[in-house]
Formats: C-alpha cells, structure tokens, sequence
C-alpha cells in the first residue's frame, strides 16, 4: 500500500526527485515494532547517498517498512528470514538475516533497465516512461575505463543509431566524429553537444567527469533545439556534488599503444627488384643490374663514392619504418575528484590529466590534455537556487614542424638502400645520409616543431525560482565558452650534402621560417525558460515550457610568418628577415535569436502526447530569409498502464511512440554567404610580384547566394519500448524517415561560369532505418551478469540534385540523384591475362583506352556493355558504360554487443563492435607501387602476378599507369568488420573501509582483435581512399586503478 | 516575493528583447563588399591584377615530340589521351574569361576619367583573348562567354560556339586592346609587366597565324584573311621600337629579364629572388631532373653551320644533308651530334662535359632524362639550389616571335618571301644567335630545300623548348606523320657513360636510345588535332555542348 505512494506518479520536469522522496518519507517513515527480533540499519546507494523510501518486506510475512530520510529502517523478522529490499528503478536485493546481526547495512543499485529512470531531455528532464520522442542515454559508468582518447572514442558502438567514426591515429587529431542516425545532409551536419548546457567539443572531455549522456535522436525530442539540430543532440551531464561526507574519488590508468594493421617495407634487394621489375614492364630496361643487385644483398658493401659526381652511392638496407616509428607508445590519464557540502551548498571538484604519444620515433609527435572543472550547487531560500558551472580544458598538440603526415609519407617513400647514416669517411660533418632522398629520420629530429594549444574556459550560471507560484518555475541561465588557441611552427632547415659541402644534394625547410597564429573566440548564450507544471481533475497532467534564448559568436584571430632567422636555432617575428613578413587578420561573427516551447500533456499516464517549437533567427542568412520555425510532435501509448494488460504480469511496460517534427541544419551556411565578398590576395599563398614587390589583387571567390536559407530536415519516428520478466529483459526498437527537404548542394554548373559557386537550397535527402537495443540483466546465485546488443540500420538516397549528375570515370562519387551518398562506381573485372595470346585476343575485341599494350598479369576489365570499348559510357546513372556500383562508403548496419560479468570481488566485460555492408577505395599510389617513381612497393606487393604466381593479389608490376587499379571491383574494400573493441577485467581490492572505500584495480584492451576483409595492412576503421601516409591506427592495453575515499 | 516579481519581470521582457531582429546583424569585418568595390584607378589595378596572377606559365611541355618527361610517356605526345572529366585547360581559362568580364561589366562604376577606365578594359580584353586562343588552339569550338553568368544564366548551357565566331570575338578584343593600352615606350619601368599596346598586336599576329595555317592546311576557306591579319598585326609590332636582345643564352637568364630587354613583350613576373622569394617556379630543378629533355627528334631538325640540314622538318634524312652531318651509326661520341650546328643548339642542350647542373654534364639517364639529353635553355644555377624557388620571369611573348610569324605568314600567303622580309625577320633571329648563314631565296633554290620547311624550321629551333612546338604540329597538320615516329635520345657510346651500362637502356641498331618507341605512340588524324572535351563540361550543358569528332 505505501509503495504506491512511493512511486511518484508523474513526470516532473525539474524536480530533482530526489526531493520528492524526502517529503514523502517524512509523511510516512513511522516505526514498526515487532515481536521477534528486530532488524535495522542503513539503505544507501552505490554512491553512499542514503536511500529514503525504499520498501523493506520479509518473505512469508505481511511485515513491512520504507526507508526514511536518513535512509534508515528498522523492521522485525525470524533469524533465517529473508529480507526484500525493493526500490523502483533499483535492483531488489535479498538479505538473510543472520544469527547475531540485528544491524543490516544495504546497498542498491540502479537498474539501468528500468523505464523509471530520468533522463535529460532538451531544457529539462523526464522519466523515460513517460517520453514520447526516441531519446537514449548512457551513464557515464559505462564509458570509463577504457583506454581511449576521449568521450567520443568511449561511445563507439554503446548507443543504437549512434555512429563514431574516427580518421587518424594521430595523437590530437584522431579526427572523432559522432552520426546520429546516418547522414542528415550530405553536408557537414554536426551533432549539437551540449555540455551541462554549454556548448562543447565532446572529444576534450574527460570521461570520468560524465554522469550520463543523453542522445536525442529524433524530431521531438530535439526539434527544441531547432536549426542546430538537424544531426541529433547530445546532453552531457557531469557529475554534480552531493551532500554529505567529502568523498574522493581517483582514476588512473597507463596504458600501451600498439601499432597494427600497417604497411611494411620490403628489403632493399626485394624492393629493387620489384622497381627493375615495373621498370623493364614499363620502359624496357631496368634500372639496377645484376651486379648492383649483388651489392645491395652484401651486407659488407653498402655505399661507394660515386665515380662521377660529388656523391655517395648506397646499396644499404634501411627499414626506414623501423628506424623511424616506434612501435609501442604510451598513454595516462588520471583523474582526481571531490565533492561535498550539504543540501544547501554542495560541490564537485574534478581534474584530470591525459596524455599520449605518436608513433614518431624521435621529436614531438603528441597531444596532452587537462580538465578542471566545479560544480555549485546552493538554494540560496525557499524558492530561489543557483548552479555554477566552470570549466578549463586545454588541450597541447605538438608535432613536428614538417608535419607528421610529411614524415610518415617519407618514410614509406625512400629507397630502403638509401643508409641512415653517411659513411664514416663523410667530412661534411652530417650524420644523416640525405643524398638520395631527404632523410625523414633527420627530418624527425632536426626539423623544428609545431605546437597547437587549444584552451577553452566555459562558465555558467543558472538561477532557478520556484514555487513562488504553485508548479512555476523560471530559470535564467546564462553561458560563455571562451576559446584560445596559439600556434607556432618554427620549421628549421636542414640540408644534406654530396661528398663534399659544395654539393647540396637536397634541403629541406629552407630558408626556415616561423609562424604563428593566435585566435580568441567566444560563444555567448543568454536563455531564461518559465516551465509550468499543472494538475488537473480526472488526471490531466500538463507541463508547460516557454523560453527564449539569444546567442553570440565572435572569433578573432591573426596570423604571422617571417623567413629567415638570423640562426637557425632561434625563431622569433623580431628577428627574421623583414622583407618576408607577412600578417593577416581574420574576424567570424554570428548571431542566433531563438523562442522556443513545448507543451506535454499526460492522461493517466497512459496517454502521452509532446508538442514543440522552435523559432530561430541567424545573421547567416539574408535579412529576407532570417526567420524560420521548426515544429514537433509526439505521443505515446503505455498499453501496459491498461487495465485489460493488467493481467499480463511478465510484461513490466509496454509502450508505443510516434512523432514528426522539422528541423533545421545551419552547419553549413558560411558566415555572409548573401554578400558578394572580395579576396585579397595577400591572405592568400599566391603571390604577384610586380616591380620587385609582393603586390595586392582583389577577386571575388565565389558567388554571392542571397536565397539561400536553412535545410530543413523533417524526421518521422515510430517506436516501441518494452521491459518484461521484472524489469531483466529491456527491448527498444525505433523505424525512422528524416527528409532532408532544401539540401543546400554546390550546384554542379559547367566551368565555363568561371567562378566559385556557392551551395544553393535544391538537394533532397531521404535517409531512414531501424535501431534495436536489447538488454538482459540477472543473477546467478553470486555471479550477476547482463548481456546487451544493439543494431542499427542505416540507409539513404539523394532523391533530388538538381537534375544532374555525374558518375565521371567511376571511383567515389559524393552525389549523385538516385544513390547512396558516396557511392562506389568502378569496372568488373575478371582476373588477370595469363598469356600474351589472351590479351591480344582481348585487344582484338575490346579498346582498352587506359593503356595500349595489355600482356600478361594485367587486369582484364569486362566490356558489359558490350560496344567494345571499357569506358564510363556518358558518365551518368542511366549510362554508365561499363562501370557498375559498387556500395557506399557508408556503413549500413552497425552493431554493438556486451557482456558483463561481477562474481564476488571479480568483474569481467567484454565489448564487440562491428559494421556491415560498407564498401571503400584505397588510394590509387598506395594500391599501385611505383605510380610515381617514389612510391615504392611494400610487402604485400611482393604477391603480384608472374608466370609462377598467377592468382596473386596483385597484378604484375608496371611503373607509372595506374591502368591496373581503376576503381573496379577487384580493389574495393568490403569494409564489414566486427571488432573486440574492448575487454576488462577489474577486481575490488580487499581493504580496510575505513581509510579507502572502494579500491578496484583493471586491465582494459582496446581494439584487440578484429576479423575483416579489409587489405591487411589498413584499419578496417578507415577513411575513404586511405593512402600510406595515413597515421597507423593501433590496439591498446592499459592497467588502471579506481579509489574512492 | 516582491523582489523575485520583480526578476521575472525583467527576464521576461529580456528574453523578449533579446530575439529581436536588429541584433541579428554582422557583417564581414575582414572580407571586403563587392558593393564597396570599383571606385577608384587603384581599385580597377588591384581588379585586374588577379588577371596576372591567375596567368598560367606552362613551364614543362612534354606534348610534341621535342622534349620528354622523367615520369613517363606524355599521354597527349603518345595519343593515349583519354576523355578527362574536368580539365584545367577548359576550367581555367574560363576562370580568367570570368575575370575579365567582371572587370569589363564593372570598371565604368568608378568615377574616374574614361581613359583610365578604357586602360584597364584593355588589359581585360587582352587576357580575355589570351585565354581564348588557348581555348580555340586545344578544343576548337568553345563557349564564348562574353559577360559573367550566373547560376540561372540560360547561357550556363549553351552550345560550343564556331571558332570563326570566337576567332572574331578575339580580334575584337585585340582591336580593343591595342587601342587602349599604353605603348611599350609609354610604360612606366614600374609597371614592367603590364600589357602594352605591343602585347595585344602580337597576340593577335599568333592568333591570325594560327588559325590562317590551320585553315590552309585543312583546305578550309577563309585562311588568307587571317594571315593578312597577322602580317599586319606583325608589322604593328615591329613599328613599336623592339629590339632582339643580342644574347640568345641570355635571353632566358636573370640578364634578359626587366624591361631593358625589349625582346620582352609579355611575360611572367616571378621574383624577387630565392632569399626573399615571393614567387616561384621550379623550371631549373624541372630541367636538372630530366622533365623537359630534349630528344634527337628536335635536334635533328637544327641546321648545321653550312645552313644546310641533314633532316627534313618531318624528320626524314634529307636526300643530301650538311657535308657536315656524321650518319647516327657512324657518331664516334655522346657529343658528335651536338657539333657544328647552328649555335642556338649549344645555347639549347648540354654537350658532356660542359658545366651544367651540379657540375659537369655527364651522360645518364638515371637522374631522369630519359633521352640523355641535358636541357640547357633557361636552366639557371640561381634558381636551382632550392626547389620551387626559381625566379626567372616567364617570357609568354618575345620579339622573336613576332619576327617567324612575320615571315611564315608572309610566306604562306603567297607562297613566296621576298630576301628583303627575310632579312627583316628570320636573318635578323640568326644573327643574333650568331648564326652567319643567311636565309635568301637564292640559297634555297641552290641547295634544293624548301622555303616552307626552312621557315618552320628557323620557328623550331628558336622558339625550342619554349612551349610551342606542339601547336605548330597541329597547325600544319604534321602532327600525324611526327608524332607517332620513335622518340629518340643520345646515342650510347660506353666511354661516354660511365654510370650506365647498356643493358639498362633500350638502343636501337644505331646505339641511339629508344626513349618511346613508335609501337606504343599513334595519333588518329581524324581525332587527335582537337583535345577531347571533359565529360563535365558536355553532362553538365545538358548535351548541349558535344564532343570533338571520334573521341
């Protein structure tokens, strides 16, 4: 009977509830007396925050008792009584009592399943029983631990409909990116972070700093939020302070980068013959004899002066990767938070520090980061309550001043004869050898260094008044991120010489140069929001929102470069050569004005429905255009709240959703994109000289486009939530349309126009599918376990662009009306030639425009058109000659699957990822050795077509013509992958509570193992048309402490 | 309570005031409104600076059959073009039409004399023109844009227009031009660079001599009064005070540049030097790695310094050669070819052992000449330390070849040249080179040669390397019989190259390196004289523009 009351019956927007659950206890903890014996102690949850409220019963008697404020209870039973503690939202736990222990401290946990618990939502939150929009939410419990740069990384593969896509290993600029629900616009359509309600860059946050991330997923639930977005919200919460005893709480881990999936270097002798090879295929004549082969297998003759020039000849063996990249790096990251206070005042303090190492072997090649950040919490009366929020995140990229890219790309490129080192009887006094080619490793060490400092300061006050009158509530909040950012690259010069300094054979970074750039930027955000909520007779539960916000952008920034430092070992402006300074400054405004609102409404808590809107004004578009309205809806149906489902007990809650709403997406509106706008050409690279002087010209780059206005991207969902069996087995499944219905496109215009043209409103985007989440959480005697999948389906079409389209000569075509974005067109191809005979037979019948000679080990492309001649056809979709789609690059299914285990003081998870149906280029010079006469061949080339080897994976060697890697089933990727994306295994530390709480020590693995069809030395992770320069992704293995005092 | 009335008063209509739209303004701060644009002299030269800088310098030309690649086959020289989706040979100079239509539509808004306006019409024409002889030269038929479009311009689709039509849009243009732009003597040294009324004459001498020839040698009517058009246009030129600088080397170094050398009449500035380099080239690092060598095709055609020559200019052994010419089998060295020549060949290839790129010139062909031969003109030891820091202008017109399109125009109207308008043009180029044989009529009728070839071939030698070769072979319709010949190198003697053994080489019966032999190159005369239209430019007109014949 009293836990009825206990279950609030309703949503309440704001209410920490919390709150509720003191009042009610207050009214209702009265002891109850027994005969026997009687029971009591203390219900907290994991945190140790006391427990008011929770429902304490005795099996197989009608003894009962609830919690009070102080979490405690105090209930009679038998010895060998079993008692029941049951919470909604929480796990139930069962406690025999024993003999001699009348005192029974309990802990609960959360049940993450149960549909009672709140989650954030726009401006608010709700209880998820009582949404109607597709909103899901992870806690931050379940992203920690894992040896990952940032949030981002943490979420990969957790939440259904949620991508995270990452480019480079880079240290800083792993380049994470997060896609809620596939493509939105085929433009950039970023989804809006808001952190605590600022907004934020989710890859610098620390994830031991997150208490639960919310992901709006569909038109209602962030149609709130108007022309940003489009692409889905996402809610961070941080870990907010608690009343009661200080409490501590340390992280840390350390963990080991390891290099996989990358591209090896062959052997000096190997590599040229593969070059003699491609040579002698492509002009008749190698380049190495046979004799020079000699050389380059006798370790003892690796150089000779040359007989000729004022050079050294090499005939070494150098693995410049080896030489160049280290295998094994390292990461950390540590944590340190405090919180405390009491009801009316509370805090949370947090710091953290996170660093990690590149795979260049020497110099800087590394990001660090620091996090601060405190939480204020204070009800200054009754009716009056303030938050604080502040926050410091830098984050300190250094590499080397050639760029990392360079020098990787480099180390891929150089002859493995060229030494490291110059001979011992060199007298020009350089260590490293550049004479054939410029030296990476010289370059790693002596080539200057780049550093990028990033550091943003967010504050944020939110002044809440309620119950001034009954069931209003005001909050003003007002934010501001405040973002330095400094960069400096001193690019140092290094020369290699011949034999003697008279000869410089190669240089590089000459003359040497500084630059620098410096940016300050701030985002303003000034909202206040009156939320209502009212009760009515015969169960009419409303809730009320109307706000208003206004927001204000300004970035600026100056840069400046100079050449020619009076040494090379000292860079300042002050001290260059002043004819070769240049500056130029660079200012971006924008301004957003915003009203938005939401009504809810909720009959019997069975009946759901949501309305909102959002009217947002940019200084984006034209005046003209200025203003636009995004509206939603949404219901919902609790069938399990009927009486006639009242019977059906295994069923928890059932519930169906539906909603459509219009959002906009403002990403891709440049900042004055309706004024025509002049370039000057001193902010440019291309310089015009006139007179002996730099000299200005002014052009306009691009079209003016005054109608251009917002995309709009309406969304359709339909969904179903159900828990079964006592809240162990949650299900959520979700179908969804979004339309992107005024795609801004580049239009595709002849080039006889002559000029930029801006995107303009024409495109259509229809993207849709499915997401399902399944979860099953129980316990086997001590071993409690829960299992989890989701999957999620993504598909598009771009229904309208403008008529036009082109596939060109195949390849990945971003556009094209009909298609997926970013499909995949290239030629079917049937193996190789074997004979001469067989490629002159295919030549008599099919033109092969690409190249004039096909022989033997050539790929034999299919003339499916049959008109004799392998060509592009006119290059569209109703004819494409001979080319054939070939997938997207854009995953279809992705899919995430868990398994957790806790038995005594062990914990074991276990965490797979994967992707299906997604389909990609490799870059043509990293697929083809010697494309250019640099690239050279790696190992896996060493598997190319001879006489003796004719199924190999590659055709035979030709230098120069790609003519045998034209985009064409044979080289693209399947790109399904299912992935080990972490494991851990953690074990809680006996201790003594009294100084330590909880001490848990863990080993993590990131990206371990994965299967894949991917060409072995890529991540299966990549990027289209992934080359060798491409940064090497790598598996991790951390160790890791967690302790709370 | 009062109080907190009070606040959410003041909230309220905050918020209220707050999303008004006058707040919702800002402006470009450092991007400058076109609307602010065009008002003053200073506005139309930085305008039509963007012309200059946008001007391209074509440094390395592999297309003909003169000059070879380190990289490889040239797909153009060896017919292997296909069908490009985009080019920038179409979008590029469509780039620069943009330009000068844009200045030509908006320079009247500025308040300033209209003779100052008219100047800086006349520099846009000039380049509008410039771009579209390129235009015509490589497709034919184009588009004649002759004002800026926008992106519902019904005009974005239209057809290719004839090249007459556009052929006459040009004249126009020059027409324009030279009556607007200053003389070469008027030009302030400051402006050095800037088009003069010389630039527009010359031009225009190209385009007539171009389009008179292709028509002759397509028996297409019309051809003479192109021809007339660039004698004329010559003879312009020639009145405007131009002399040849004396030093053929120099012509292409540091000393020909500026403009005390009236040779000069369009170039490229780059500059100012590789210690304060504000813009440069890569043309002596190019040459050092073999991307512009020159092959024993264009040697061939240099006379020997009797005046007589051992090939004919479609490369045939002359029925009698130069008593000088030493048969190919029978060369006893790397430099027997490069001997007793007309001088301009010692100013255009290295001989080995001569001082070159880093140090003296040794046959090979590892470091990326596939011919092992050494390009010597325009090769700069200044410009080569550092790559990309090249700061040698760009000549784009010289005086020079005003002269050969003088005489070749003035002969193929007639068929004839008078002694008098040779010694006014091709005597005056050989005796700058220190050439001292005349070209008189006299001589070719005693050795039996051809006015024609010797006219085309004084064009081959001096202007070598400069670009132009391959125009020329499309123009006389002689690309068909040249380009699909071998493409030949240096002849291979042992002694001569001690880093090469000839196993690594591929020599025919004559010890001569075969750099491209004739089986893998062909020219479709029905196809190749008129580059194929990129695929874009034809899906994107909605069919509208259509492809050259057979492509």
């Amino acid at each position: 009977m009293k836990v009825h009351v206990i279950c609030p019956p309703r949503a309440l927007p704001f209410g920490k509830w919390g709150c509720l659950f003191f009042l009610v206890i207050q009214f209702f903890a009265s002891p109850v007396f027994a005969q026997v014996h009687q029971v009591h102690g203390i219900v907290t949850d994991v945190k140790g925050m006391p427990m008011a409220g929770v429902t304490v019963t005795v099996t197989g008697s009608s003894a009962a008792a609830v919690s009070d404020n102080k979490g405690q209870y105090s209930i009679n039973a038998l010895q060998g009584n079993v008692l029941v503690f049951s919470y909604t939202g929480y796990l139930t736990r069962q406690i025999k009592v024993d003999k001699f222990n009348s005192t029974l401290a309990v802990t609960l946990e959360q049940n993450p399943l149960s549909l009672e618990n709140v989650v954030v939502v726009g401006y608010g939150s709700q209880k998820k029983v009582n949404l109607s929009g597709a909103v899901a939410q992870v806690s931050g419990k379940e992203l920690i631990d894992r040896p990952v740069p940032n949030v981002t990384a943490a979420l990969q593969g957790v939440l259904p409909g949620v991508t995270v896509i990452r480019s480079s290993g880079q240290p800083g600029s792993e380049g994470y990116g997060i896609r809620i629900r596939g493509f939105s616009s085929a433009n950039d359509a970023n989804a809006l972070v808001l952190v605590d309600g600022v907004e934020q860059d989710l890859n610098l946050l620390d994830p031991n700093d997150i208490e639960s991330i919310s992901v709006l997923k569909d038109a209602s639930a962030s149609a709130i939020y108007g022309a940003k977005a489009a692409a889905g919200v996402v809610l961070v919460t941080t870990k907010q302070g608690r009343p009661g005893k200080t409490r501590i709480t340390f992280s840390s881990y350390y963990g080991l980068n390891i290099t996989a999936r990358q591209p090896q270097r062959l052997d000096s002798w190997d590599e040229q013959t593969l070059i003699d090879e491609a040579r002698k295929n492509a002009t008749g004549a190698a380049e190495f004899n046979s004799e020079q082969i000699e050389w380059l297998e006798n370790a003892n003759f690796t150089y000779r002066p040359n007989p000729t020039q004022d050079r050294w000849e090499y005939y070494g063996n150098n693995n410049w990767i080896k030489e160049g990249m280290d295998k094994i790096n390292h990461m950390q990251n540590h944590s340190l938070s405090i919180s405390g206070g009491e009801q009316k005042l509370n805090y949370l303090v947090s710091g953290s520090y996170y660093a990690r190492d590149g795979v260049l072997r020497y110099g800087p090649d590394g990001n660090s980061r620091m996090n601060l950040k405190l939480n204020v919490n204070s009800e200054l009366n009754k009716y009056v309550s303030v938050k604080l929020t502040t926050g410091y995140i830098g984050s300190f990229v250094k590499e080397n001043a050639f760029g990392t890219d360079q020098i990787i790309n480099r180390l891929y490129r150089s002859r493995a004869r060229q030494s490291l080192y110059t001979p011992p009887e060199d007298i020009t006094g350089q260590k490293y050898n550049g004479d054939l080619q410029i030296n990476a490793v010289d370059i790693e060490k002596n080539g200057g260094t780049e550093n990028r400092d990033y550091e943003t300061f967010t504050g944020r006050v939110d002044l809440q008044v309620k119950n001034v009158i009954k069931g209003l509530t005001l909050d003003v909040v007002g934010w501001r991120n405040q973002n330095n950012y400094n960069m400096e690259n001193d690019s140092k010069s290094i020369f290699w010489y011949g034999r003697t300094t008279n000869t410089v054979r190669f240089s590089v970074n000459v003359p040497n140069s500084i630059t620098v750039t410096k940016n300050k930027a701030y985002q303003n955000n000034l909202q206040s929001f009156l939320t209502y909520h009212l009760k009515l007779k015969g169960n009419h539960d409303f809730t009320l929102l109307q706000g208003g916000s206004y927001e204000d952008y300004r970035k600026d920034e100056i840069t400046a470069s100079a050449q020619n430092m009076i040494t090379n070992d000292f860079f300042s402006l002050n001290f260059a050569d002043p004819l070769t300074k240049t500056n130029s400054d660079l200012v971006q405004t924008w301004a957003l004005a915003s009203l938005f609102g939401r009504l809810n409404y909720s009959f019997k808590d069975k009946y759901l429905f949501e309305a909102s809107y959002r009217y947002d004004g940019s200084s984006r578009l034209a005046p003209q255009n200025r203003w636009q309205l995004f509206p939603s809806f949404s219901a919902a149906w609790r069938v399990s709240q009927e009486n006639f489902f009242k019977n059906i007990s295994f069923i928890n809650d059932l519930k169906f959703r539906a909603s459509w709403g219009q959002l906009g997406n403002g990403s891709v509106l440049g900042l004055y994109d309706y004024i025509p706008l002049l370039t000057s050409g001193l902010t440019t690279s291309n310089n015009l000289v006139f007179n002996d002087q730099r000299t200005q010209y002014l052009y306009q780059s691009t079209l003016a486009s005054p109608d251009k206005t917002w995309e709009t991207v309406q969304q359709s969902n339909v969904g179903v939530d159900i828990t079964l069996l006592n809240n162990k087995l949650a299900i959520t499944a979700d179908y969804y349309v979004k339309r992107n219905k005024n795609m801004l496109a580049t239009l595709n215009v002849p080039n006889i126009i002559g000029i930029n043209v801006s995107s303009v409103n024409i495109g259509e985007l229809k993207s849709w599918g499915s997401e399902f989440d399944i979860k099953w959480r129980d316990k086997i005697g001590k071993l409690s376990y829960r299992l989890g999948f989701n999957i999620s389906d993504n598909q598009n079409t771009l229904v309208k662009y403008d008529g036009r389209n082109s596939i060109g000569s195949g390849g990945v075509v971003p556009l094209l009306e009909g298609y997926p974005l970013n499909s995949v067109w290239g030629y079917k191809t049937a193996g190789y030639f074997q004979t001469q005979d067989e490629a002159d037979a295919y030549k008599g019948k099919v033109k092969y425009p690409f190249f004039p000679n096909p022989a033997p080990g050539d790929v034999k492309y299919l003339d499916l058109d049959g008109n004799g001649t392998i060509s592009a056809g006119d290059g569209t979709p109703s004819s494409p000659g001979d080319l054939v789609y070939l997938g997207t690059t854009n995953a279809r299914y992705t899919y995430g699957f868990d398994l957790g285990l806790s038995w005594k003081r062990f914990d074991f998870s276990v965490f797979f990822q994967g992707a299906l149906k997604r389909s990609f280029l490799i870059d043509q010079g990293t697929l083809s050795p010697i494309l250019g006469t640099a690239d050279m061949p790696w190992t896996i080339h060493m598997d190319h077509w001879t006489p003796d080897n004719p199924d190999a994976l590659f055709p035979r060697m030709y230098q120069t013509s790609a003519h045998n890697f034209l985009p064409s089933d044979k080289w693209t990727q399947n790109g399904s992958y299912v992935r080990l994306k972490n494991i851990q295994i953690g074990y809680v530390v006996p201790i003594n509570e009294k100084y330590i709480k909880d001490l848990r020590i863990y080993i993590s693995g990131q990206d371990l193992w994965e299967s894949t069809k991917v060409l072995s030395v890529f991540d299966p992770e990549v990027g289209n048309n992934v080359s060798a320069t491409a940064y090497p992704f790598y598996r991790t293995v951390s160790f890791g402490i967690n302790c709370t005092l | 309570m009062k109080i907190i009335n009070g606040i959410i008063v003041i909230i309220i209509i905050t918020t209220v005031s707050l999303t008004s739209c006058k707040k919702l303004d800002r402006f470009p701060e450092t991007s400058f409104s076109d609307a602010n644009f065009w008002n003053t002299e200073t506005d139309l030269i930085d305008a039509a600076n963007r012309m200059y800088q946008q001007l391209d310098a074509n440094w390395i030309d592999n297309r003909a059959d003169d000059a070879v690649n380190q990289s490889g086959p040239n797909s153009i020289s060896n017919g292997n073009i296909t069908v490009p989706n985009t080019s920038a040979d179409w979008s590029d100079r469509y780039d620069e039409i943009f330009t000068a239509n844009n200045i030509l539509e908006k320079a009247g808004r500025a308040k300033i004399s209209q003779n100052i306006i008219n100047r800086y019409y006349g520099e846009a024409r000039f380049f509008r023109a410039y771009a579209y002889l390129s235009l015509v030269q490589k497709y034919g038929d184009v588009p004649l844009v002759l004002h800026t479009l926008d992106i519902n311009s019904p005009e974005l689709t239209m057809p290719r227009t004839p090249r007459e039509t556009v052929m006459e849009a040009i004249y126009a243009d020059l027409d324009s031009a030279a009556s607007w732009l200053p003389t070469r003597a008027a030009l302030p040294a400051a402006q050095y660079g800037r088009v003069t009324k010389s630039a527009a004459w010359a031009l225009k001498a190209r385009a007539g001599l171009y389009e008179g020839t292709w028509l002759k040698f397509r028996n297409e009517t019309g051809w003479q009064q192109h021809l007339q058009i660039a004698v004329e246009a010559a003879k312009n030129v020639m009145g405007q005070g131009h002399r040849l600088y004396p030093d053929y080397g120099g012509l292409f170094q540091h000393a020909g540049e500026g403009p005390g050398n009236t040779e000069n009449i369009f170039v490229k500035i780059y500059g100012v030097s590789n210690t304060n380099l504000l813009l440069g080239h890569n043309n002596s690092r190019d040459l050092e790695n073999g991307r512009m060598a020159p092959t024993r095709n264009l040697i061939r055609q240099y006379l020997y310094t009797d005046g007589l020559p051992a090939f004919s200019t479609t490369n045939t052994v002359e029925a009698s050669p130069s008593p000088l010419f030493v048969a190919e089998d029978s060369e006893q060295s790397y430099n027997t070819i490069l001997e007793n020549r007309d001088p301009r060949l010692s100013y255009t290839v290295f001989k080995s052992g001569e001082e070159a790129y880093k140090g003296p010139w040794i046959p090979t062909v590892s470091l990326g000449a596939r011919s092992g031969f050494a390009a010597k003109k325009g090769f700069n030891v200044e410009d080569q330390t550092i790559n990309g820091a090249g700061t040698v202008d760009r000549i784009l017109i010289r005086y020079g070849e005003v002269l050969l399109i003088y005489a070749e125009a003035t002969y193929e109207l007639a068929d004839a040249i008078s002694d008098e308008d040779l010694d006014l043009s091709i005597n005056q180029l050989r005796t700058r080179a220190g050439f001292n044989v005349k070209l008189t009529n006299e001589f070719v009728t005693e050795h039996n040669l051809s006015m024609r070839e010797e006219i085309r071939r004084e064009r081959t030698v001096e202007l070598a390397l400069e670009g132009f070769r391959y125009d020329d072979l499309i123009r006389w319709k002689t690309a068909e019989i040249l380009l699909p010949q071998d493409l030949l190198g240096a002849k291979y003697i042992e002694s001569d190259w001690p880093n090469t053994s000839a196993s690594n080489l591929n020599l025919n019966a004559d010890s001569v390196i075969i750099v491209e032999p004739s089986g893998t190159r062909h020219f479709d005369p029905a196809r190749n004289y008129l580059y194929p239209v990129p695929f874009n430019e034809i899906t994107l007109s909605g069919g509208n523009v259509v492809q050259n014949p057979n492509w």
